[in-house]
C-alpha cells in the first residue's frame, strides 16, 4: 500500500510494518511513524528532545 | 488525554516505598519491603548478593528485565499527598518508575507471554552503580526497560556517559614574586587547555546538540601552600556522548595534565538506542491509546542504562513517570494521575512483548 511522506510528498509502497514503527522516507530521509497499517499512513516521528536529568 | 483513576493499592505501594529512607548503602529495609510487596502480588522474589531486590513474574521464554533503582540521594522531604501529588525523596527519582514496573507487571500477569523480572537496584546514586553492575553479569534479556523519569508520554533513548578524575599538581614552595607559575596557575592553565581541547574535539565530531557534546564540569578546586610545598587540585567530570572512547580520552588527559597528575575515579561510556528499536512501537501505540502525543528524549545525565546497555546490547529504552527536573530537589513529588497513566502504558507494552 502506498504512503505519502508529509515532509516532501514522496510516495512509496510500505508493507510488513507495525503501528508505531519508525521508518525513513526513502526520498528525503526524514523519520516517520507508522500511524495506521490498514490502510497504511505515516506521520512525522515524535520529536527528539533533550533534558539534563537522570 | 484519558481520565485516570490510579488504583489505591498502587498508590499505597509507592507511598510505602517512599516512606522508607533508602540512601545509597542503606537500602536494605526498602529492599525487603519491596520484596514483600512484590511477593504479595505474585512475584517470585529474592535479594541477590549485591543487595538488589529481584522479583519475577510470568513464565514465557521471552525475558524482559525492568531495571529500576531503589536508592535515593539525601534530603528528607515529609511524605504526603497534596492536590493529587505524592511528595517525598525518591518519589520521582526513581521509586515512582520502580513502582510503575511492579504495578504494571502484576497488572499484566494474566496476559503475559514473557517472563518479566523487576530489579530494584542498589547504589545507582553513588559512584560505581554496584547494583546494575551485578545485574549486567546476567545473560542478556530479550528486552530491557530502565526506570527513570521522563514523563508518562516520553520514551528515553539514551544517556551520556561520564569520565570523572582528580587532577593534582605539586611543586616545592617558591616566592610569589619569583619566576615561574604557582601550582594554582598551572591548574588553571590545565583547565583552559582541557576546555580548548574539548572544543576542538566537539567541532571535529560535528557535535551540534547537548547530547553529542563532551561537556566538562569543575566540581571542586583547591590551591594552597604549606610553606614547603605548593599544590593545587581539581575534581573534574566529563559527560561523554555515545561513541566517545574513554580510554583514548584518558591518554590525552594525561598529556595535557603534565607535569600534574590525573587519577581517574570513574568511567562509563554513553549509550543510545535507535528509534527503530522493537520496543518503540508498543510504547508509541500505548501512549497514543492513552491520549498522549509521544516524545523521544535524550538525557544529558547518566543512568544505569549506560551500565547494562553496552553489555547487553538488547532492545532497550528508559521509561518512567515524573518530571526529571524535580530529581534531587526539595520539591520532589509525582502526580498520581501520571503514575497511573504510566502503569497502564507499561502494562500494555508488556502484554505486547
Amino acid at each position: 500500500m502506498n504512503v505519502t511522506c508529509p515532509e516532501c510528498g514522496a510516495e512509496w509502497e510500505l508493507s510488513g510494518v507495525e503501528q508505531g514503527e519508525i521508518v525513513t522516507c526513502p526520498d528525503c530521509g526524514v523519520d516517520l511513524e507508522v500511524l495506521t497499517t490498514n490502510p497504511a499512513t505515516v506521520g512525522l516521528a515524535p520529536e527528539e528532545g533533550e533534558d539534563w536529568g537522570e | 488525554m484519558d481520565t485516570v483513576s490510579t488504583l489505591p493499592d498502587d498508590i499505597e505501594l509507592l507511598r510505602r516505598l517512599v516512606e522508607i529512607p533508602s540512601l545509597s548503602d542503606g537500602e536494605r529495609p526498602a529492599v525487603e519491603a519491596l520484596c514483600r510487596k512484590m511477593e504479595a502480588r505474585g512475584f517470585r522474589v529474592h535479594v541477590d548478593d549485591t543487595g538488589n531486590a529481584i522479583g519475577s513474574i510470568g513464565s514465557g521464554k521471552t525475558h524482559v528485565v525492568l531495571l529500576g533503582h531503589i536508592d535515593t540521594v539525601p534530603g528528607q522531604i515529609p511524605v504526603r499527598i497534596e492536590n493529587g501529588e505524592l511528595w517525598g525523596r525518591g518519589a520521582v527519582d526513581a521509586k515512582g518508575p520502580l513502582c510503575t514496573f511492579v504495578a504494571a507487571a502484576s497488572a499484566a500477569a494474566a496476559r503475559l507471554s514473557a517472563t518479566v523480572t523487576v530489579v530494584g537496584a542498589v547504589g545507582e546514586e553513588r559512584l560505581g552503580s554496584p547494583g546494575a553492575k551485578s545485574v549486567a553479569r546476567w545473560d542478556a534479556p530479550d528486552f530491557c526497560v530502565i526506570g527513570e523519569p521522563s514523563g508518562w508520554d516520553a520514551v528515553c533513548l539514551g544517556y551520556r556517559g561520564t569520565l570523572g578524575f582528580h587532577y593534582q599538581v605539586r611543586q616545592p614552595s617558591r616566592h610569589s614574586a619569583g619566576p615561574g607559575e604557582s601550582a594554582g596557575e598551572q591548574a588553571i592553565a590545565f583547565w583552559n587547555a582541557l576546555t580548548t581541547e574539548l572544543d576542538t574535539m566537539n567541532a571535529a565530531n560535528g557535535a551540534t546538540t547537548g547530547f553529542t557534546t563532551i561537556a566538562p564540569a569543575l566540581r571542586e578546586m583547591h590551591a594552597g601552600n604549606n610553606g614547603l610545598q605548593d599544590e593545587a587540585a581539581m575534581s573534574i567530570g566529563l559527560r561523554l556522548p555515545p561513541g566517545i572512547d574513554p580510554r583514548r580520552l584518558q591518554s590525552r588527559l594525561h598529556e595535557l595534565a603534565a607535569p600534574g597528575e590525573i587519577d581517574v575515579t570513574g568511567v562509563q561510556e554513553g549509550f543510545r538506542s535507535p528509534k527503530q528499536s522493537p520496543l518503540v512501537p508498543p510504547f508509541l501505540r500505548a501512549i497514543r491509546a492513552a491520549g498522549g502525543t509521544p516524545r523521544f528524549t535524550l538525557k544529558l545525565g547518566t543512568s544505569d542504562m549506560t551500565i547494562v546497555g553496552p553489555v547487553w546490547n538488547c532492545p532497550m529504552v528508559t521509561y518512567g513517570p515524573g518530571d526529571a527536573a524535580l530529581d534531587h530537589t526539595p520539591e520532589e513529588r509525582i502526580g498520581l494521575d501520571d503514575y497511573g497513566r504510566a502503569i497502564r502504558i507499561l502494562r500494555d507494552v508488556l502484554e505486547a512483548l
